[in-house]
């Protein structure tokens, strides 16, 4: 998908990105209305709406900055489909099994489709990533920690005051480590 | 993988490989599908650890602003009003009527709430088993903390605390002590260590780290934590009313 062209809405995704409230305050304008619309025809509040559309937009902020993200369709297809799936799951797990959802979740925009699936993925991955890392020895976690929010390993090596041939490796083995957890779980081949 | 392995995706990552072992490596990941597999769910580890972690208060100040966005949407949505027909005499008296109560019970009800709302004070008494100066201490803190002079209990409480007086009851004061002194990020870590250990305090910390949130109109948060506060706890009943107006 990356070698199409890129669409015109790949501002939304990179305001996200950047936080730029204007560009939130838009998609609040010109897409909110319309899924809290179909949220509420659908067994839901508009505070569950409300509440379901924030992390809809936080996992896109997170996609955009970890992965390389270049929507080929509009954002409304994609968005709005985002949305309804992340409902239809809720609802799901609520089991409210009564309730049924008038139509498929699909789009008219089989790249929409595409993408909203992605990011499905990636959110499903992310929250894999943090339950596994909450699994790694405290050791590991430390280093790690440092190792990230220091974003430097010859800084990290003098903070933790080992040398820097020795932090490098061990942060080698420890996101071995966190590799080898999310590998042995049953979510993992699911979502490969 | 082995540890060597895992070095190598280090080595790779950083680009420290010359270009002879750039080649064999890339060979090896389209020909070894455990190689690559491993090695993609590496760098997408590396990914999320420089994005969560290392950029955790960009990512916070995003959520922040989102809520807000959000919050504003939700108060100045337009509405739309379909007919416009002449109305009688008494029909405006009535709509007059169900104006003002519409109007007392957005107040009551969808007002954001504020923390001087819910904000309740009262005095406390607490003993220790301590040296004399940190009965003394201790004595200071109290009578500062009953008279509300809080930004004296908040120094007084923390050099309790210094000198060895940790109980999680004083730990409790001083947060709600430096809350009251707007000295809210300092309250949020006493709240934090509460809620990790296992004592009484820690359920009622959970409400006050809330209503520290709350004061600094950080609402999502506030909501986070309000939802946290258990059904045992006498606070409940206003915390999920809380979280829902958040």
């Amino acid at each position: 998908m990356q070698n199409k062209n890129v669409h015109s809405d790949q501002r939304y995704v990179d305001g996200l990105a950047q936080n730029d409230t204007a560009i939130i305050n838009a998609i609040y304008k010109n897409f909110v209305p319309k899924v809290i619309g179909y949220i509420r025809k659908n067994s839901g509040s508009e505070a569950q709406a409300q509440d379901l559309i924030q992390e809809v937009l936080m996992v896109i902020y997170d996609q955009a900055h970890q992965q390389d993200l270049k929507l080929t369709c509009p954002f409304d297809a994609y968005f709005f489909l985002l949305c309804k799936r992340k409902w239809f799951n809720q609802l799901k797990k609520k089991r409210l099994q009564k309730v049924t959802i008038n139509e498929e979740i699909v789009s008219e925009h089989k790249e929409a489709d595409q993408f909203a699936f992605e990011t499905a993925i990636f959110e499903e991955k992310q929250s894999l990533f943090n339950d596994m890392f909450k699994k790694l020895g405290k050791a590991c976690q430390d280093l790690l920690k440092v190792v990230f929010e220091l974003d430097d390993m010859k800084k990290t090596a003098e903070k933790l005051d080992i040398s820097y041939a020795y932090a490098r490796k061990k942060k080698s083995l420890c996101i071995g480590q966190l590799t080898e957890l999310i590998q042995a779980s049953p979510k993992y081949e699911q979502l490969k | 993988m082995d540890a060597d392995t895992y070095l190598l995706f280090e080595d790779y990552l950083d680009g420290r490989l010359s270009d002879e072992e750039k080649r064999m490596f890339e060979a090896r990941l389209t020909s070894d599908a455990e190689f690559q597999n491993s090695f993609t769910t590496y760098k997408k580890l590396n990914a999320f650890g420089k994005h969560t972690i290392g950029k955790a208060k960009e990512r916070e100040a995003f959520r922040q602003n989102l809520a807000k966005v959000a919050n504003d949407y939700a108060r100045n949505k337009p509405t739309t009003i379909s007919k416009i027909r002449q109305l009688r005499p008494w029909q405006y008296a009535a709509a007059a009527t169900v104006l003002v109560l519409i109007a007392i019970s957005y107040f009551q009800f969808f007002a954001i709430p504020t923390y001087d709302d819910y904000r309740e004070f009262s005095p406390i008494s607490i003993s220790v088993r301590g040296t004399e100066s940190t009965s003394e201490l201790l004595q200071q803190a109290q009578s500062a903390y009953n008279n509300e002079n809080f930004e004296a209990a908040a120094v007084a409480f923390t050099r309790l605390r210094n000198a060895g007086e940790g109980s999680p009851e004083i730990l409790l004061y001083n947060a709600i002590a430096l809350t009251e002194s707007d000295e809210e990020e300092t309250a949020a870590e006493l709240y934090e260590e509460l809620m990790n250990g296992d004592s009484v305090y820690a359920e009622e910390a959970i409400w006050y780290a809330a209503l520290n949130r709350l004061k600094q109109e950080k609402h999502s948060l506030a909501k986070e934590l309000f939802k946290k506060v258990p059904s045992t706890s006498p606070h409940y009943r206003k915390a999920q009313k809380l979280q829902k107006k958040l």
